[in-house]
């Protein structure tokens, strides 16, 4: 359990009291099953009911890239966690606190994340020998004492009670075993002292034109819960209490939504519509499925017919004065690689997300990595910078989105920003921020009668004037050949030299619109620890932990990459050792030594998964020289 | 100081010549999402029977607003209001700011739920563009239905017969079921038309229309299947809001004005077909339809965009002639 505050004095408590569970600062569960087995569904529902009765919560679905892998199989194996706690909870947690598994495969692969002593909760019903060969198991792993002690082990014939619990009910034995999630559920709230109240109305609205399945499913839900009750499950529970947080109004969102809602805020501000041209890629496609419902808001999406053609839409739509914005993964950037050069050369702005997943080519496409950093700084031909930014976490990335819009406007540049699948599946409790405290970027439009002059520059931003093409008085050529500054084609040497060194200026120009970068914890000492993108929860966890001891270590988690934000050689210089932890073999570090010429430890990870606090606890360790 | 007018029938050019004629120096846009020059609506009827030339329908020309100082933007519609930015987005994506801005979007018949399904067979006849069309149609049509309420819906009729086309007209009720005053009709408006030759058809509506042998076979509630060269239909007469969508302007069936014409916004007015005025006698707003009305509204607009202060004085009444005999009709009992 991840709590060390479980109250001590029992003894000097009622007896009532002492049959209540014990208060847990936080607590991570994680559920597993057959991908068929609704894990993702019942998980989901569990990280609402937490968000909405006011825990801090952090989850990661994991879920197989094949649509249907082999029921029983290994690959087959789809798992939902949750972190949630009464306190900030930035990671998803190391080590698992209470896991349910469904099938054989499920513990398999998940049983090593379970903390020693931590409860085990397992669907007995299905540890027959097909699905213990499907799994590779030789023996029923139930018939391992070693089990018994590593684990508190709570064997349950889940089938045999949910046949018998919805014994009136007019379902098809098969759609009555399906509902075996649902009884998990209800296991669980009542282990963990949540009420049901949440998820039967979500089920009753998600149910309604199928009231026999939502009134099964309600069943085995209030079955798990009076289950939990009568063989006294509780008490193996906790409580976790409420996070305050301040007022305001709160939801639960992960990457993608935070990134849907962050463009149409962004859309909203600048005053321009919203276009998404965007090709379906795992992870980046529930995007484009969100936006999708927000027409009401003038926001357009097409899915275009390749990753080629939907950049080339939302640039199309920039130039006709549309907020135009990309999203992808890792292979779609690659794709999307000339247009962007285009919209470089003809300087117009354009929102690419980029959603990273592992790699390369399709590599892992339902797992996590950060090795597009590269691709997204130099991954065009010709001196074609663009602005590069990365969101730290779910809710991060409403605001991350919002800037990049804000960037990609003012400096009439593309700008790239990376999410990757860990933030984009995983969600967090985030406080909806009211529309004042969302800055305006809206750019100043041209003015009739106004001269026009394509390439003529703004002197602070070096942002050139746009003017929506076809309007009388402000006719006008832009394109991927070389211009001159009133946008005819120029071979001249010259020429091609200035506009090359202005474009990389004006870029490099963004630095000093954007905040100077924050050193948390320490200002100078031993290590500062840089990060980017989702490593932001375990690293930030790490260095609190660390610091704990006495050690003074630092943590800067960048969200501007290209160009670096102001003031980083400053906080690099105050340190001994930087150190680098980063979901690639050392792409961020490879900058930071060519800009600075500075030695940085680099710590990577490429398992298509998080690092964990411990990773990172071990290595400042390492590098501090303890054992 | 930037005067916007969105909308260049009647009262939105009255406003902006009004403007101009107080205010020299003010920098007047007209924006008019027709691809011609404002022209007398009232008119279209007698444009689409020849008794009208080409020439004596438009009122207004380049040199107009040449000699007036407007901005023209002909052709151009406006998609979004902010009251916030004091801005306006255009179709294309242009954002156009504004001092005083005046919607005077008018009104235009449309089509209910149940008529939606047939629009593509169903002609429009509300515009300068509509009537040129019809015109080429008319050519070698014969027998039209018409079905809807209202003086477009009788104006229309009388164009088609001085045409000599076969009218038949479906209509929901017996009576007619607007309030007429002042009329020299002796008998009912029903009997009046029979007696000039339309056909009419009470107690029944339009429920279906299918295209077959290249006429339209339109079925209606009590199954009767009449076919049609050319078929006429609308439900209502309505305010175009389009613009104000996701604008906090305060509205019901039009937008809510105060008798000197301003929204809920400041510094935003509306006139014409697409406000409700309040009407300080019954304590309520008022659709005021009607050319004599809308050029009225836009003056009394156009000067309260300067900062005087007059009222509109609402008319109870739209004055007009049916084949010859006068009427008058009120929105109101």
């Amino acid at each position: 359990m991840a709590t060390q505050q479980i109250r001590k004095n029992q003894k000097e408590k009622t007896v009532a009291e002492q049959a209540k569970p014990p208060v847990a600062e936080s607590i991570v569960v994680r559920l597993a099953g057959d991908s068929g087995d609704g894990m993702q569904v019942v998980g989901d529902r569990f990280a609402d009911t937490c968000a909405m009765t006011g825990n801090d919560i952090c989850t990661f679905p994991d879920f197989p890239s094949e649509i249907r892998a082999p029921a029983g199989s290994l690959p087959g194996v789809s798992g939902f966690q949750i972190h949630f706690g009464s306190k900030d909870v930035l990671t998803l947690g190391d080590f698992v606190d209470c896991l349910v598994v469904m099938n054989p495969a499920a513990l398999k692969v998940n049983i090593h994340d379970l903390k020693k002593g931590g409860l085990l909760i397992v669907n007995s019903n299905s540890f027959e020998k097909a699905n213990l060969q499907k799994a590779a198991y030789e023996t029923n792993p139930l018939d391992d004492k070693q089990l018994y002690k590593k684990y508190d082990v709570v064997k349950i014939n889940v089938i045999d009670i949910i046949k018998e619990a919805l014994a009136d009910s007019p379902l098809k034995t098969v759609e009555k075993v399906r509902c075996k999630n649902f009884f998990m559920l209800g296991l669980l709230y009542n282990i963990y002292s949540k009420s049901l109240e949440i998820t039967e109305k979500w089920i009753r609205t998600k149910w309604k034109n199928r009231p026999e399945v939502a009134q099964a499913n309600t069943t085995a839900m209030r079955r798990g819960f009076s289950y939990a009750q009568e063989t006294g499950l509780t008490a193996k529970g906790a409580i976790v209490q409420r996070f305050s947080k301040g007022d305001g109004v709160y939801r639960k969102v992960n990457g993608n939504e935070a990134v849907a809602l962050g463009l149409v805020a962004a859309s909203e501000n600048s005053w321009r519509d919203l276009f998404l041209g965007s090709y379906p890629i795992t992870p980046a496609s529930p995007i484009l499925e969100l936006l999708s419902k927000y027409k009401n808001f003038y926001v357009k999406t097409v899915q275009a017919e390749d990753e080629i053609a939907a950049v080339g839409a939302a640039l199309g739509a920039s130039y006709a004065g549309s907020l135009g914005v990309t999203t992808t993964s890792g292979p779609g950037l690659a794709l999307k690689t000339e247009t962007i050069g285009l919209a470089v050369m003809a300087e117009l702005p354009l929102v690419i997300v980029n959603v990273q997943r592992g790699g390369p080519s399709t590599g892992l496409p339902t797992k996590t990595e950060q090795a597009d950093l590269l691709q997204s700084m130099f991954g065009r031909n010709g001196e074609a910078p663009v602005p590069v930014l990365a969101a730290s976490s779910a809710r991060d990335c409403f605001d991350a989105t919002i800037e990049s819009c804000r960037i990609a406007l003012k400096f009439r540049t593309p700008v790239i920003l990376l999410t990757d699948s860990y933030i984009a599946n995983g969600s967090e409790t985030w406080r909806v921020p009211s529309p004042k405290e969302i800055p305006d970027i809206s750019v100043e439009p041209i003015r009739h009668g106004e001269e026009y002059i394509p390439y003529k520059r703004d002197p602070e931003t070096l942002a050139r004037r746009l003017a929506i093409p076809g309007r009388p008085g402000f006719e006008h050529r832009i394109g991927g050949l070389e211009k001159a500054e009133d946008g005819s084609v120029s071979y001249d040497p010259l020429n091609h030299e200035k506009m090359v060194n202005l474009r990389a200026q004006k870029v490099e120009n963004i630095s000093k619109f954007i905040p100077k970068v924050e050193v948390y914890g320490d200002k100078k000492g031993d290590i500062l620890v840089i990060g980017w993108g989702s490593t932001f929860g375990p690293i930030r966890t790490a260095v609190q932990n660390v610091r704990q001891n006495g050690h003074k270590i630092g943590h800067v988690q960048l969200r501007y990459i290209h160009p670096l934000q102001p003031g980083l050689k400053e906080a690099m210089d105050n340190f001994k050792t930087i150190l680098v932890p980063e979901g690639n073999l050392g792409q961020l570090a490879f900058i930071l030594r060519a800009k600075f010429l500075r030695e940085v430890v680099t710590q990577s990870k490429v398992q298509g998964r998080n690092f964990i606090v411990s990773e990172i606890e071990n290595k400042i360790n390492e590098i501090l020289n303890i054992s | 100081m930037r005067h916007v007018i969105i909308g260049a029938g009647i009262a939105g050019v009255t406003a902006a010549v009004t403007i101009k004629k107080y205010d020299k120096d003010a920098e007047v846009v007209l924006i008019g999402d027709e691809r011609f020059f404002p022209y007398k609506r009232y008119l279209l009827t007698d444009f689409m029977n020849n008794s009208v030339k080409d020439e004596n329908i438009f009122y207004t020309s380049e040199e107009f607003f040449a000699e007036h100082g407007i901005r023209f933007r002909k052709g151009e519609r406006v998609k979004q209001i902010s009251s916030q930015r004091k801005a306006i987005k255009f179709h294309h994506n242009e954002v156009l700011s504004y001092d005083k801005l005046l919607i005077a979007t008018g009104g235009r018949p449309t089509l209910g739920p149940s008529l939606q399904p047939f629009q593509r067979y169903i002609q429009s006849y509300y515009t300068l563009q509509d009537v040129l069309l019809l015109k080429e149609r008319l050519q070698t049509a014969d027998v039209c239905i018409v079905s809807g309420e209202g003086l477009s819906t009788l104006d229309l009729i009388r164009g088609l017969r001085s045409l000599g086309k076969k009218v038949i007209y479906i209509v929901k009720e017996a009576e007619v079921n607007f309030p007429l005053i002042k009329t020299e009709f002796k008998e009912g408006i029903h009997e009046f038309l029979a007696n000039k030759g339309v056909e009419i058809i009470v107690n029944d509506k339009i429920v279906a229309i299918e295209e077959k042998e290249a006429q339209f076979h339109v079925h209606t509630l009590n199954k009767l299947t009449i076919a049609a060269d050319v078929v006429f239909a609308w439900e209502k007469y309505q305010p175009n809001l389009n613009c104000t969508r996701g604008c906090n302007i305060e509205k019901k069936e039009g937008i809510l004005v105060d008798q000197r014409l301003r929204t809920s916004v400041e510094d935003i007015y509306a006139a014409g077909d697409c406000v409700e005025i309040y009407h300080p006698g019954i304590k309520d707003y008022w659709i005021n339809f009607g050319w004599p009305n809308a050029t009225q509204q836009g003056e009394v607009a156009g000067k309260n965009m300067l900062g005087m202060s007059v009222e509109y004085e609402i008319k109870e009444t739209i004055p007009f002639n049916l084949f010859g005999k006068p009427l008058k009709a009120r929105w109101w009992e």
